[in-house]
C-alpha cells in the first residue's frame, strides 16, 4: 500500500514531532489505562476483602452497618448474637462452616477481633486468598495474641511481646484498660491489603476471660476481681457473640438460609451476602475515580490535540509535497488518506507504547505499592474496557486527522500547484 | 489533437480581474510548443487548468479531445494522472524519498498507469530513462543529496516514466545555469519523441525557443486586460 509507505515515511522524515505527538499520546493512554486499572484493583480489593462467604450474620441493623463494623473495622455493633442462637444456626445441615466475631475491645486504636480456629482456616479475600502466618501461630489459646501486618509494622511487635487490651476501640483519655490480664504476641499475619491487617485478634476465650469478672459493662469492684492464673479454657463459659461469616454446603441454599436468619424467632437477626452489600457500597464511594478518569479524558484530549496542532504545522511545510503529490495524479480522497494515515498511525503507536509503558510502570512498582500501600494489582493488565477505550481512542485520532486533511484538501482545490504563501 | 481549447476565462476567488481569457488554443500531437511570457501573467495558472487542478469559470479544454472542464475532481485527476506528466521549476521531488521511489511514484499511486501507458518491463524502462538521463547511479540515493539539476532530471524521468500523452514543464530549466538548460530540454525532447509524448514548456526566458516546433507568446493568446 503505497500511501501507508508514504505515510510512514513522512513521519519518519518529521521524527521529532512524530516522537513527541506518539509520546503524548502514549503517556495519556497510560495515565488512562493505570487508572482504569487502579479503580478496578481498587473495586477488587475492596468488594473482595471478603470472598467465599455466603452469609454475615449479625444482629438487626442496616447491612451496611453490619458490613462496616464487621469487615472495616468502623462503627460498632448495636447488639449481640446470643451464643445460643449462634449454636443453633451453626448446627443447621446447610451450613458448612461460620466464622465467629466477636468486637468491642481495643488496643492502641487497632480493634481487637475474638475469633476461633474457623478464621484462620476458612477466611478467604481477593477470591482465593487466604489468612496466612508470617511468624508465629494463631492466637487459639486464652492469653494468645496474633497482630495483623499493619499493626506489627506501626506498633513494631515481635513475637512475645505483651500486649494490654483496652475497653472500647477508641485511643485516648478515660479508657479503661484490661491491664490485669495482659495477652502474649503468639503470632504475625501476612499482609492481606485489606482492613484484615489492621486489626489484633484473640481467640474467643481471651475475649471473654477479660470480661468475666465485669458487670454490665463495668470494670469489676475492687476485690471482685478473677485472676488471670485461676482460668483455664475449662472455666470459661463462652458469651454472646458480635457476628459470625457463614458458608453454605450448597450456594442454592443461600436464599433460603438468608430469609430463614432473617425470620428468627428466638431474636432479631440480620443476614446480608457480603458481595452485593460490598458491590453497593462501593459504588456509592466511587465518584473519586470518575474524577480520575475525566481528568484522564482530558489529558488524553491534550494528546489528540497536540498531534493536530502537529499535524497542522507540518501541512504549510508539506505544501509543495502536497502539490507534488497532486501533479502527478493522486486525488484529493488519497491525500485525505494519506494525512489521516499518518494520525491514525501515530495515534496506534501511541496506544501501543501507552499500553506497555502502563504495563511496565506498574509491573516496576507492583511490589512497593503492596509493601507501603497494601494495594494489590490484582486482576488482569489489559480488559475489555481498556480495549474499548483503545479503540474510542483510535476513533478519536482517526477523527481529528481529518481537519488537517480537509484543510489540505481545500488548499489544493483552492491553490492548484502553485504555492501561494 | 493533444489540447484544443475554447473560450477558456479563469477568475481568483479573490480577484477582480481575469486571470486567464483564452479564445482558443491548440497543440498538436507530440508536438513541442513553447510558451513564454513574463513572471506572473497567468502561465502556471493556465497550465494548472490543463492539468485539472483548477475549475475554470467557462469554456473547454479538450486533452486527446476529451473535455474535462465539465469532470468531477476525481475524473480529472484521474485525466491528469494518466495522461500527463507535469515538471516544477524546483522542488519536484518529495524529500523523504529516494529518487527511484519517486520515479515510480506516480505509477505506485496510480498502478493502472502501467497498463494503460502499455509498460510491459518496469525495470528495464526505469533503467532505460535513468540510463538516458545519466541519473542511474544517483537512483538509490536520497533526493536531498542531489544537485538542482540532477533532482529536475529525477523529476523529468518521473514525468516520462509513465508514457504520458504530454507533458506540463513549468519552467523547469530556470533553476539550472545556462549549459545545462539546453542539455536538459534536448534529453528531454530526445525521449518524448521516442514516446511520442507532446511537450508544453513555459518559461519567462526565451533563449530556449529555437529549440521547439513552435512558440507562443502567452499575452497574445491571453486576451486579459492589463492589470
Amino acid at each position: 500500500m503505497i500511501l501507508f509507505y508514504l505515510a510512514i515515511q513522512s513521519l519518519k522524515n518529521r521524527m521529532t514531532t512524530s516522537i513527541l505527538t506518539v509520546v503524548s499520546i502514549a503517556l495519556s493512554v497510560a495515565l488512562l489505562f493505570a487508572v482504569e486499572r487502579t479503580q478496578r484493583a481498587a473495586e477488587e480489593g475492596f468488594t473482595q476483602s471478603v470472598s467465599q462467604v455466603d452469609l454475615l450474620v449479625g444482629a438487626k441493623t442496616g447491612p451496611l452497618n453490619l458490613i462496616l463494623y464487621t469487615v472495616f473495622n468502623m462503627g460498632s455493633a448495636s447488639n449481640n448474637i446470643s451464643w445460643q442462637s449462634y449454636q443453633e444456626i451453626k448446627a443447621k445441615p446447610q451450613v458448612e462452616w461460620t466464622i465467629p466475631y466477636s468486637l468491642g475491645d481495643g488496643h492502641k486504636g487497632y480493634r481487637v477481633v475474638a475469633t476461633d480456629e474457623n478464621f484462620y482456616q476458612h477466611y478467604r479475600f481477593r477470591g482465593d486468598q487466604s489468612v496466612q502466618m508470617k511468624e508465629g501461630r494463631a492466637a487459639l489459646d486464652i492469653w494468645d495474641v496474633t497482630v495483623g501486618a499493619e499493626v506489627a509494622k506501626k506498633l513494631n511487635y515481635k513475637l512475645g511481646d505483651p500486649i494490654v487490651i483496652a475497653h472500647g476501640v477508641t485511643k485516648g483519655q478515660g479508657i479503661q484498660f484490661h491491664d490485669d490480664k495482659p495477652f502474649k504476641v503468639v503470632g504475625i499475619l501476612k499482609p492481606t491489603g485489606t482492613a484484615l491487617d489492621q486489626s489484633i485478634y484473640i481467640s474467643l476465650y481471651g475475649m471473654e476471660a477479660i470480661h468475666m469478672d465485669w458487670k454490665d459493662g463495668a470494670a469489676p469492684q475492687p476485690g471482685q476481681e478473677i485472676p488471670a492464673q485461676n482460668l483455664s479454657k475449662e472455666n470459661i463459659q463462652i458469651g454472646p457473640i458480635t457476628s459470625f461469616f457463614l458458608r453454605t454446603k450448597s450456594r442454592i441454599e443461600t436464599l433460603r438460609l438468608q430469609r430463614e436468619i432473617n425470620n428468627y424467632a428466638e431474636e432479631p437477626l440480620l443476614a446480608i451476602i457480603p458481595g452485593a452489600t460490598l458491590s453497593e457500597l462501593w459504588r456509592g464511594l466511587s465518584q473519586i475515580d470518575i474524577i480520575l478518569k475525566v481528568i484522564s479524558w482530558m489529558v488524553l484530549a491534550v494528546g489528540l490535540a497536540s498531534m493536530v496542532s502537529n499535524l497542522l504545522a507540518s501541512l504549510n511545510e508539506r505544501r509543495r509535497e502536497m502539490s507534488i503529490l497532486r501533479s502527478i495524479g493522486a486525488t484529493t480522497i488519497q491525500m485525505t488518506a494519506l494525512l489521516v494515515f499518518e494520525s491514525t498511525l501515530l495515534t496506534i503507536i501511541g496506544i501501543l507504547v501507552g499500553a506497555f509503558l502502563n504495563l511496565f510502570a506498574f509491573w516496576g512498582i507492583s511490589s512497593w505499592l503492596e509493601n507501603e500501600f497494601g494495594f494489590y494489582l490484582s486482576g488482569p493488565a489489559f480488559t475489555a474496557s481498556e480495549g474499548f477505550y483503545a479503540i474510542l481512542i483510535l476513533a478519536a485520532g482517526l477523527l481529528v486527522g481529518l481537519w488537517p486533511a480537509w484543510i489540505a484538501r481545500q488548499r489544493a482545490l483552492k491553490d492548484g500547484l502553485a504555492i501561494k504563501v | 489533437m493533444m489540447i484544443e481549447i475554447k473560450n477558456l476565462k479563469f477568475k481568483y476567488a479573490n480577484q477582480k480581474q481575469q486571470t486567464l481569457n483564452i479564445p482558443a488554443f491548440q497543440m498538436k500531437k507530440n508536438e513541442k510548443v513553447f510558451l513564454f511570457g513574463p513572471s506572473g501573467c497567468g502561465k502556471t495558472t493556465f497550465l494548472e487548468a490543463l492539468a485539472g487542478v483548477i475549475q475554470p469559470a467557462s469554456g473547454q479544454i479538450l486533452i486527446a479531445g476529451q473535455d474535462i472542464v465539465p469532470l468531477s475532481q476525481p475524473e480529472k485527476d484521474r485525466v491528469r494522472g494518466l495522461k500527463m506528466g507535469y515538471i516544477f521549476q524546483n522542488f519536484n521531488l518529495i524529500p523523504y524519498l529516494n529518487a527511484q521511489e519517486n520515479i515510480l511514484l506516480p505509477l505506485q499511486l496510480i498502478p493502472e498507469k502501467i497498463a494503460t501507458a502499455g509498460i510491459t518491463d518496469l525495470q528495464s524502462d526505469l533503467k532505460k530513462i535513468s540510463q538516458k538521463l545519466g541519473i542511474e547511479s544517483l537512483l538509490q540515493k536520497n533526493v536531498t543529496e542531489l544537485s538542482v539539476g540532477q533532482q529536475q532530471r529525477v523529476a523529468a524521468a518521473r514525468a516520462l516514466i509513465g508514457r504520458p500523452q504530454i507533458i506540463l514543464a513549468d519552467e523547469p530549466t530556470s533553476a539550472l545555469d545556462f549549459d545545462h538548460r539546453e542539455k536538459f530540454v534536448q534529453l528531454l525532447f530526445e525521449m518524448a519523441n521516442q514516446q511520442q509524448t507532446a511537450i508544453l514548456f513555459v518559461s519567462h526566458d526565451r533563449s530556449l525557443q529555437n529549440l521547439f516546433d513552435r512558440s507562443v507568446q502567452f499575452s497574445e493568446m491571453n486576451s486579459v486586460e492589463a492589470v
